[in-house]
């Protein structure tokens, strides 16, 4: 980014000096918003994982997202379901950093609303991807920017990035619909519990804790080594792996305490039947 | 006065990129305010002061010019005995890094992780946030969900690092060096009865550098080189060593380095041979009786007679149950076994107790077979003649691709000399060999008798005995399992002494806490040699991460630089992300793994920015603060903080809790501020005050040892209260070539387990060096033709100052070096990029031919790109792919999954055993590749003002007071 200048100079010459290699200039600023943006529009269901996945502790707080958005919400509405999401008491981007992540990796997109100016390159483009679209994104990006930089502190500069949320509506894409069936848990659910003989008994014992009350890590450890020591034949490991492979999978999830899901619900049912 | 319309941002912004002057401009000129000119004319307040660099593993002893609190110049400082006025570029460098656009001035917390785009936060809100995220998991998980590591020597976060999880009841820290650098050749020495060891790197070698009294006139340079790794340090000493005293060198290095140009004979060994080479010594000394002879009958276990069944040597009470052995301490204290020798005297077995030379009632035998109550047993040093038996010079030249008459000219330069010694260095660290390569050259020196005496590498420094010397098991060979936890065997004390102790330590609690944690260590069970450092089997631990068994660690803190540009099979650890619940890191800089892993960034000081000691030969400087910038903070504090706030917030009842173990000067209880560590500068120099210290440093600095008290020898010899020699603190009171500690170790975890007693381990380590073979072997794999190798660069050190601009514009890519006929075979010529591919991946180098490489070898450095996530990169990323032969190597943690029916021996891919059996190191050295012409890989720098962005900008960044 150059040098902001005064009203009353009109002197550029030391723009020009600046070194080779250094930030680029507007002209230049103009191509990379439109090479990244052209790089930006092919979204693949690998991309979309990684994004989501690179940061386990938030793994299930984007799949919630994903699901609530099969119906259109506006930005607001999200933020104020994802501040409910157990998962997001422990994280810690905020609300709206979700909604960035997933929008520019293809989970969701915006829905357009007529007569609505909306800010920010990135939501421009993601309309309808034209070269009119791209030259008003650069502008919009350049004006964003100045305004950015005459806005108080530097480390505001998250929250510039996520100015562009408001005011949007959001639906999950065809691509976020295919991960959160990828990643449906009954299945995987089941075959954690059921493919191994001699932990079985444990998972299950384990989930039906989680469904009586929230339980503590220590109350856990106590029954899992309590069945260990009655039943020679169960797995003797550490009872955090099945606390991990079960909130892996989705049967669990932690609140101060561990807790079952409603999917660990549903199978400990079946499984128990 | 015209309008500023810069903010702050862009002025920071602006003056990165062209420094301050530039970024004034035409908009600022009209916002100056004139200066008085008084003010303006006075001249710079310049002071001088004394320090220390820590560039690398040996800090030189430095003056450092400060003009108007700007640091402007550093020199060497004329008292230091080895630099002297002598710098290099790894320090120099320090000028560029210490104000560097790249500092991290401020705690950030990453927004995503793979942007490079951070939210500075406060320390209160940093610290908070590590010790919840720990609390979190540990609520959720238990104490193991939480692991660390360290940096690689040199490294920034001191041993302090080491056992920090233990503060939250965690047993696991690993170092990326650890048991492929360091442990290996440094906790080999003590096994076999040498308190210090032959690491040339490490500083453990100081006699030759003795100009007091100088005697050595010749060394032995294996694995290392001293002028590219610690260049104005023991660099500077060899070349004066050479010049001004005519000493003379053997060099064993694949690689033409500097000290090999120098070297009388250079043995340019493949790749992963070492083993093999340095059983052609053995057998060659022994063939012609070039050892001496008195000192191995006498010092050590060599003529001890050994049970074949138990592969232990016979004790005189298992011969002669009624033995009365003459030596035995009447208090039962001290230990003095007595063994069994083939006596000369009478051409029979006889009880060998532990005497003077002069009072011992044998004349033990050193090469002898002979029968034992029925069974034919052989001396210790008859075992090795046969393991050397078949690596004659012939056969040996052949296998290492060395000429025979250069391995005898070599050797016999070593023989020949009054008295010599091997500095080892970190290469055979890096290979499947790794604890059989030390033991085969502390064997050399102890078979030739270079033990103790002026010139030699094995000395004892500043230390008599007054006792029969002991020995102690655990972190750094201190006593701290005995004193802490009431763990683990003391060698020289009895069974019954050791047994009492135990007994009654009363802190039974934590004496089990830490029983079950040793146990539960990753991968200790398997590697025990990794109680030195009291560390953790990297690849076990990265097992752990990605399969959840035995069970899961998840957050992370690591102490020190950058994991994905010095770990091995970098790639494997990238994939492990996705797997890890939180990461924090600290460093002066962004690497590539805060860039692509960290979710919390702690900012650390610089060198010019400490408080801290460090010695050269027998005098102490002083590390001196001389400029603060930022928010940044001492290593110790941040990681001290955050263990309080957790016990605050989530284990009250642990605050008085002295857990982890005090290997610093600092226990975790202590509240650490910076002014804590300069008044234990202060107390360490007995000055009043730090202040004052550093007002007068002349007055301290250095301090001195007398040189006639630091350099001592042939303590062994010396009696001491019980009325014998003092000999060596190893359980015979010999020096024990034949490790026996290393088949305890295997067998029940002994000493360090002890009272405990682990399974026994389905291989025995090995006792004696035996040839170990590479894993991967260019001369039978057709797939990957070509070996490679690896070493360091004068200009940086471990991952370090890549960001430092001059530095890059001499080195800006690193070259891999091959010969020109193997690359005329793949139509490669000089300055070509080539793509170099493992089993493991790819990556990039320029090729640099030479005559120095052997054809079908290839050299290259490890190295990472900062460039690669400058703000002006189209598509940018962590700079660790490109460059980084660390993309190729491998750790081997896909044979952890492996089940017993898939191991094929000599498949590389399926060994059994593709670690070392003591410290399960991996190749990062000797693995075999391919090669091809390539392009310039996306997002590096060559040209010289392509660096200009590193180019330092912080001089006039203010000086700040203390975090903490």
């Amino acid at each position: 980014m150059t040098m902001v200048m005064s009203e009353t100079d009109t002197d550029t010459s030391k723009a020009d000096e600046l070194p080779e290699g250094s930030y680029p200039a507007i002209e230049d600023l103009e191509e990379r918003v439109r090479a990244d943006e052209e790089a930006a529009v092919t979204f693949t269901l690998e991309g979309l994982t990684h994004a989501i996945c690179k940061q386990p502790l938030n793994r299930p707080i984007y799949r919630r997202i994903l699901m609530f958005f099969d119906e259109e919400h506006s930005t607001e509405e999200a933020e104020a379901f994802i501040a409910e999401i157990p998962e997001f008491t422990y994280a810690i981007q905020p609300e709206g950093r979700f909604l960035d992540v997933l929008e520019r990796n293809g989970g969701i997109e915006r829905v357009a609303v007529e007569d609505e100016e909306t800010e920010g390159a990135e939501s421009a483009e993601a309309i309808d991807g034209s070269q009119e679209d791209a030259d008003s994104a650069a502008e919009a990006v350049e004006d964003s920017e100045t305004a950015a930089e005459e806005a108080v502190a530097e480390d505001e500069a998250p929250v510039d990035e996520l100015a562009s949320l408001v005011g949007a509506r959001w639906i999950v894409t065809d691509l976020g619909r295919q991960y959160v069936e990828a990643t449906d848990p009954m299945a995987p659910l089941k075959q954690l519990i059921t493919q191994d003989a001699d932990r079985t008994e444990t998972y299950l014992m384990v989930l039906g804790m989680c469904a009586e009350a929230s339980q503590p890590l220590a109350e856990i450890e106590r029954a899992v080594r309590a069945l260990q020591n009655e039943n020679k034949s169960a797995a003797q490991i550490q009872p955090s792996i099945y606390l991990d492979r079960l909130e892996r999978v989705g049967g669990l999830y932690w609140k101060g305490q561990w807790n079952i899901t409603e999917e660990g619900r549903k199978i400990l049912a079946d499984l128990t039947a | 006065m015209a309008e500023l319309t810069m903010t702050r941002r862009t002025f920071a912004k602006a003056s990165a990129l062209a420094g301050v002057a530039a970024a004034v401009g035409a908009t600022m000129t009209e916002g100056l305010a004139d200066a008085p000119a008084a003010f303006a004319d006075a001249p710079a307040e310049v002071k001088t002061y004394k320090s220390m660099c820590h560039g690398c593993i040996q800090p030189c002893a430095v003056l450092v010019t400060v003009e108007d609190g700007v640091v402007t110049r550093i020199q060497g400082d004329p008292d230091a005995p080895n630099n002297k006025t002598g710098v290099c570029v790894k320090c120099l460098n320090q000028l560029h890094t210490c104000y560097s656009p790249r500092r991290v001035l401020h705690p950030m917390k990453h927004v995503e992780r793979g942007t490079n785009n951070w939210e500075t936060i406060s320390w209160d809100e940093a610290i908070e946030l590590a010790a919840d995220k720990i609390g979190e998991a540990i609520e959720k998980y238990g104490p193991y969900s939480f692991f660390a590591s360290g940096g690689g020597g040199g490294l920034y976060c001191g041993f302090h690092g080491y056992n920090f999880p233990e503060g939250f009841g965690s047993p696991n820290t690993f170092e990326p060096g650890g048991a492929q650098c360091f442990e290996p050749r440094v906790t080999c020495a003590p096994l076999v009865g040498m308190v210090c060891s032959q690491s040339i790197a490490d500083s453990r070698v100081v006699e030759p550098f003795n100009t007091y009294d100088p005697q050595c006139e010749m060394l032995v340079i294996w694995g290392a080189q001293p002028t590219i790794s610690q260049t104005a340090n023991s660099g500077h000493a060899m070349a004066d060593l050479r010049v001004d005293r005519g000493c003379k060198t053997v060099v064993v290095d694949p690689n033409f380095s500097p000290d090999a140009a120098k070297a009388d004979v250079w043995l340019p060994v493949r790749p992963g041979t070492d083993t093999a080479l340095l059983l052609s010594w053995i057998r060659y000394i022994f063939d012609n009786e070039l050892y001496d002879e008195q000192f191995c009958k006498y010092w050590t276990n060599l003529p001890f007679l050994i049970n074949p069944d138990t592969r232990f040597p016979y004790l005189a009470e298992e011969i002669w149950p009624d033995y009365k052995n003459p030596s035995a301490d009447p208090n039962e204290v001290y230990s003095n076994p007595a063994y069994v020798c083939f006596d000369a005297k009478t051409n029979s077995i006889q009880p060998f107790p532990y005497t003077a030379p002069a009072d011992s009632p044998v004349d033990p035998v050193i090469l002898a077979e002979v029968e034992v109550n029925g069974k034919k047993a052989k001396t210790a040093g008859q075992i090795y003649w046969e393991e050397a038996e078949p690596w004659t010079l012939e056969a040996a030249g052949e296998y290492c691709w060395c000429k025979p008459e250069k391995i005898e000219e070599a050797i016999r330069l070593y023989t020949d000399a009054k008295v010599a010694g091997i500095a080892h260095g970190v290469a055979t660290d890096q290979q499947r060999c790794a604890s059989e390569a030390p033991l085969g050259c502390l064997m050399l020196d102890t078979m030739m008798g270079y033990i103790y005496k002026p010139g030699c590498t094995i000395t004892l420094t500043n230390q008599h005995y007054e006792s029969r010397p002991i020995a102690y098991w655990g972190p750094m060979m201190r006593d701290l399992w005995v004193n802490q936890y009431g763990i683990s065997w003391v060698t020289g004390y009895t069974e019954k002494w050791n047994r009492e102790r135990v007994e009654n330590f009363e802190d039974k609690e934590s004496q089990a806490w830490y029983m079950q944690m040793m146990k539960d260590k990753l991968g200790f069970n398997r590697f025990r040699g990794f109680y030195n450092q009291d560390t953790t089997h990297a690849p076990s631990i990265l097992h752990a991460i990605m399969t959840g068994e035995p069970y899961k660690p998840r957050v992370w803190y690591d102490f020190s630089g950058n994991k994905f540009a010095v770990c091995g099979n970098a790639s494997s650890w990238y994939d492990a992300l996705g797997e890890l619940d939180f990461i924090i890191g600290q460093h002066p800089i962004v690497t590539s793994f805060h860039y692509e892993a960290c979710d919390l960034f702690f900012p650390m000081k610089e060198w010019l920015e400490w408080n801290g000691t460090g010695s050269q030969q027998n005098k102490t400087f002083m590390y001196t603060e001389v400029v603060h910038l930022g928010e940044t903070a001492h290593n110790f504090i941040s990681s001290n903080r955050v263990l309080q706030r957790y016990r605050e917030k989530y284990k009250p009842e642990d605050l008085d809790n002295p857990a982890p173990l005090n290997r610093g000067d600092f226990k975790a209880g202590d509240e650490l501020t910076e002014q804590t560590l300069r008044n234990h500068v202060a107390e360490k120099f007995e000055a009043e005050s730090w202040e004052y210290l550093k007002e007068h440093q002349d007055e301290f600095i250095p301090k001195v040892i007398p040189e006639e008290q630091y350099y001592c020898y042939n303590q062994h010899e010396e009696i001491v209260d019980d009325g014998l020699p003092a000999g060596f603190p190893t359980e015979s009171r010999k020096l024990e070539p034949y490790c026996t500690m290393y088949l305890h170790m295997s067998r029940t975890g002994f000493p360090i387990a002890y009272p405990a007693q682990w399974e026994q381990l389905e291989t025995d380590y090995n006792p004696i060096c035996v040839n170990i073979p590479p894993v991967e072997d260019p001369t039978t794999d057709t797939e990957y033709p070509l070996v490679i190798t690896s070493g360091r660069l004068p200009y940086f050190h471990h991952g370090t100052m890549r960001h430092a601009a001059f530095a890059r514009e001499l080195c800006p890519v690193p070259d891999c070096k091959i010969n020109p006929k193997t690359a005329a075979e793949y139509g490669i010529e000089h300055m070509d990029w080539i793509k170099i591919t493992s089993r493991r991946g790819s990556t990039h180098a320029r090729a640099y031919l030479t005559e120095a490489e052997a054809p079908g070898q290839l050299w290259m450095e490890r190295f990472w790109n900062p460039e690669a996530y400058d703000a002006s990169q189209k598509n940018p990323d962590g700079g660790w792919r490109q460059c980084n032969i660390n993309v190729l190597t491998t750790n081997f943690v896909e044979n952890l999954d492996l089940s017993e029916e898939d191991f094929v021996e000599g498949d590389p891919e399926k060994t059994k055993n593709p670690w070392n059996l003591v410290y399960g190191s991996f190749t990062l050295r000797g693995f075999t590749v391919k090669i091809e012409k390539s392009e310039r890989p996306e997002n590096i720098w060559v040209e010289p003002k392509e660096f200009q962005p590193f180019m330092p900008t912080l001089q006039s960044e203010p000086q700040t007071g203390d975090v903490y």
